[in-house]
């Protein structure tokens, strides 16, 4: 792909950069301001071996005035209630830094008490991407600490929900590792003290060893039992009361589990303490053992990233309001009330409903309608939350508080708790629980009625009821989607948990968003249509759009390029039409086609910007959205898996066309508000759908949330995404076919061990049932059947995910 | 009593008393981060240096 010989790359981010626009510092070569400025900053204090402890370390820093993106952090307010702990001294913060990737993060980031004075200790959870800080709050504000690691790449993520998430933030669940810790222990000192029964040495080993052995096994699976297992006999319980009080209709997976664990436990008992024989306890302790592993993985979340994220995480977490004295103090918007004036810079998002006061300002709605293009408003118009302020500062005069914005509303309207889905496991282990017991029944009658003298029939029975536990039932699930979600993660799908994979197989309905989700929202497609440009001419367009913050001077801005500027002299800006200047002694025209004389074209959804310099109409730079990579591609590939497919888009209509290649025109649902779009999915379901919304802005929450599995497609995983089941990176976008074909396939993977599952079942329970389960046997065929579920449900997982992607890997090369 | 039941008596506290220390472990946070410790472990701490700083080279 290198344009030429010796591609020049960054020396901080690796970026190739072209000859032009590098900028050369200390024999090193980097592609911007922001990646220079990095490296001087490593460089002045000896942490240049950065670099050296893993390729690529450096991450690209936008250029940016961070100073002004953390002016919130001057509000004491917003400080102390991002602090864990604050003194004189010494004050502690915990900072999510999305960007942290490698290890070189790691130790640069720990050395910072070398590189700023006042920084006290720093430490790194590399796995939750989280930085706690020690720093002395008299020498060094935490501005000045966010601002300092944002210089370096590292920009701390602050938001709302962080601040709120930190005052409940959860103890980590530390019960399931002391669970399995102790039940570890409890079943390999079980087994330990077993041996003597494994290996028949009952002949070697004296009797009084044999006894004391058994009861110490007693005695080491009671905590087992009743601690380590409490989670399956309450959910049991619970699943029995709700049963019998007609609740609800269905058992769930814990009654045959706490079935056969009682069974385990009286018959060991009556073993050991009545018939002086070994009992079953190895065979017990080992049992909730399997079941804690099998619940660990499926416990098991991407930790880093945000799922639950609402409309909070948009909004800053304070916001500069000016006092009655006419100066401007950062406050938490909580605070922020009617009346109040505020002032917004580029890119910070409007948090409650407003009027402008300034002449005049361009907002980005994307958050909230989908529509990309940036509104024009004017003095006195009314502006609503969720608005992001594009260009010029601008300030405004609140006229409802945060809670009562149109946004908020919109959100709270839909956060609707889904319907919990009945597992797959538990459909199965409603007919499993009853065939055991018939099974049990039926043996211990039938052994009764041979022989009613002896205790046989009691030991057949609770002989059924322990081979029959459906230990390798319960453990399949979860060993199969937790590899599957281990292959999904590489492919760029990040699920929020092992139930969503089981809703994507489920999935007959596709809705899409437009805006960010078939096209890419960062982007757009600049285009020169006419003679081409000489380089006179294109210092004369940059100098132009350079004084001018539309977002269509931007993208041409883009397109032209690092070139030197001129003087601009007579600059005017006419509204919704164009602009013009006088340059160099040439006057240039940039706009609608009537604004340079020109009649009006007819309206469509691509932009034309015409150039005229002086008289002479130079020609037109056409803007367009820019489609996902492959979007024909995967429509077609989705279509074939025989999905319906929709979209939906707030748009204008006029929009249609640029879809049309893709869509058929039923399949089209333009000028959507969010309402519409969440209404939309549950008309859908209504009609017995199983929906699959995938979405990007605040504006498809609602959406995200009604639908059977909202994916939200992101480019940047860390950053900004609202609720989401699943969070697609945007470079997977291509993969969603596989992915989706993956999703069904894995279900083959847990029948494949239900199937083995229950022909371990039966083998045991022949068994059984002849009255020859012996404790030896039950103690080899438990842990078999659960071992070997979990190889194939690991390896299978694997497999299809290795034959499903690899084939495109190979079509791609 | 046989020496083997003092003996099994003795082993089995001993783990029992891992198990303590494993509880500990857990709960004062150890297992919340298992990647950066191992890296943390392999970086030398070498003395604060300074190099001196060239002048910025030209920009193109």
């Amino acid at each position: 792909m290198a344009k030429t010989e010796q591609q020049l790359r960054c020396y901080h981010c690796g970026d190739a950069c072209s000859k032009s626009t590098a900028l050369h510092y200390d024999d090193k070569v980097f592609c911007c301001q922001g990646c220079e400025a990095a490296y001087r900053l490593l460089q002045d204090n000896g942490l240049c071996d950065y670099y050296k402890l893993s390729e690529g370390a450096g991450i690209k820093i936008e250029h940016d005035s961070w100073e002004d993106k953390y002016a919130f952090l001057d509000s004491e307010e917003v400080v102390n209630s991002l602090l864990d702990y604050r003194d004189e001294q010494l004050a502690v913060v915990r900072l999510y830094i999305p960007t942290i990737h490698c290890s070189s993060c790691i130790w640069l980031l720990e050395h910072l008490p070398r590189l700023q004075e006042g920084i006290e200790e720093a430490r790194l959870f590399f796995s939750k991407k989280v930085l706690q800080l020690h720093y002395r709050p008299d020498v060094l504000s935490l501005k000045e600490v966010a601002v300092l690691l944002a210089r370096l790449g590292y920009a701390p993520l602050i938001r709302m929900d962080n601040a709120a998430a930190e005052e409940k933030r959860p103890t980590t669940d530390y019960r399931l590792y002391w669970k399995l810790g102790l039940t570890g222990f409890c079943a390999g000192n079980i087994m330990l003290l077993s041996f003597p029964e494994y290996f028949s040495l009952q002949e070697i080993v004296e009797g009084q060893y044999l006894r004391f052995f058994q009861y110490l096994n007693a005695a080491l699976a009671l905590p087992a039992f009743f601690y380590g297992g409490s989670d399956y006999l309450r959910g049991a319980r619970h699943s029995l009361r709700n049963f019998f009080s007609g609740k609800d209709r269905q058992l769930s997976l814990d009654v045959p589990l706490a079935l056969g664990m009682w069974a385990l436990l009286l018959r060991s008992a009556y073993d050991t303490f009545v018939a002086g024989q070994a009992g079953y306890w190895d065979s017990l302790a080992g049992l909730v053992f399997f079941l804690l592993i099998g619940k660990w993985i499926q416990n098991k979340t991407y930790e880093h990233l945000s799922f639950e994220r609402d409309y909070r995480s948009y909004f800053p977490l304070a916001v500069q309001r000016k006092s009655p004295q006419g100066y401007y103090r950062s406050v938490p918007i909580r605070q922020v009330d009617k009346g109040d004036v505020l002032r917004l810079h580029h890119e910070e998002v409007l948090p409650c409903d407003s009027v402008l006061l300034s002449g005049k300002a361009y907002l980005d709605y994307s958050f909230v309608t989908g529509e990309s293009r940036p509104v024009e408003a004017h003095q006195g118009e009314r502006l609503y939350a969720g608005a992001k302020v594009i260009g010029q500062a601008i300030e405004v005069q609140v006229e409802k508080p945060v809670e009562q914005s149109y946004l908020v509303s919109l959100w709270d309207n839909f956060r609707k708790e889904r319907p919990a889905q009945r597992r797959f496991v538990d459909v199965v282990a409603q007919y499993f629980t009853f065939a055991t017991l018939t099974l049990a029944v039926l043996s211990s009658v039938i052994w009764y009625w041979l022989s009613p003298d002896s205790p046989h029939w009691w030991m057949v029975g609770s002989a059924v009821l322990i081979v029959a536990c459906p230990c390798a039932l319960s453990l399949s699930t979860p060993f199969t989607l937790g590899a599957a979600m281990t292959v999904l993660a590489k492919r760029g799908l990040f699920v929020r948990n092992q139930e969503v994979i089981e809703r994507l197989r489920e999935v007959q309905h596709i809705v899409m968003d437009k805006t960010g989700t078939l096209t890419e929202s960062s982007r757009s497609d600049v285009e020169w249509q006419g003679q081409p440009l000489n380089h006179k001419e294109k210092q004369l367009l940059a100098s132009l759009v350079a004084q001018s913050s539309h977002p269509l001077s931007r993208s041409i801005a883009q397109l032209l390029g690092n070139i030197p500027l001129l003087e601009v002299s007579n600059f005017r800006e006419q509204k919704g039409a164009g602009i013009a200047a006088e340059i160099a002694g040439d006057i240039v025209r940039m706009g609608s086609a009537a604004f340079v004389g020109l009649s009006a074209a007819p309206q469509s959804a691509e932009s034309y910007v015409y150039v005229a310099i002086n008289t002479r109409i130079a020609g037109f730079f056409r803007v367009r959205p820019v489609y996902r990579q492959g979007l024909g591609e995967v429509l077609r590939s989705l279509r074939t898996m025989g999905y319906r497919l929709s979209l939906l888009s707030g748009d204008h209509a006029h929009s249609a066309k640029l879809f049309s290649p893709f869509f058929k025109a039923e399949e089209m649902h333009l000028e959507q508000s969010p309402h519409d779009k969440s209404r939309f999915i549950e008309s859908c379901q209504q009609a017995g759908e199983k929906v699959l919304m995938l979405g990007d802005g605040l504006n498809d929450a609602g959406a995200l949330q009604q639908s059977d599995v909202g994916m939200a497609i992101s480019e940047e995983i860390h950053a900004f995404s609202p609720a989401c089941d699943a969070l697609l990176r945007a470079d997977a976008f291509e993969q969603l076919p596989h992915i989706l074909r993956y999703a069904r396939a894995s279900r083959y993977v847990v029948y494949t061990n239900l199937a083995l599952s229950l022909i371990y079942n039966l083998i045991g329970i022949s068994w059984a049932v002849s009255g020859a389960l012996s404790p030896v046997i039950a103690a080899i065929l438990m842990p078999l059947s659960s071992v070997s579920v979990v190889v194939v449900a690991t390896l299978g997982a694997q497999w299809l995910g290795f034959r499903h992607f690899s084939k495109i890997n190979s079509k791609k090369q | 009593m046989s020496v083997i039941i003092l003996l099994v008596l003795v082993s089995t506290t001993v783990a029992a008393l891992f198990v303590g220390v494993f509880f500990w472990a857990v709960r004062s946070g150890q297992y919340e981060d298992t990647e950066s410790p191992a890296v943390r472990i392999l970086y030398e701490d070498k003395p604060k240096e300074h190099t001196s700083v060239q002048p910025s080279g030209a920009k193109t």
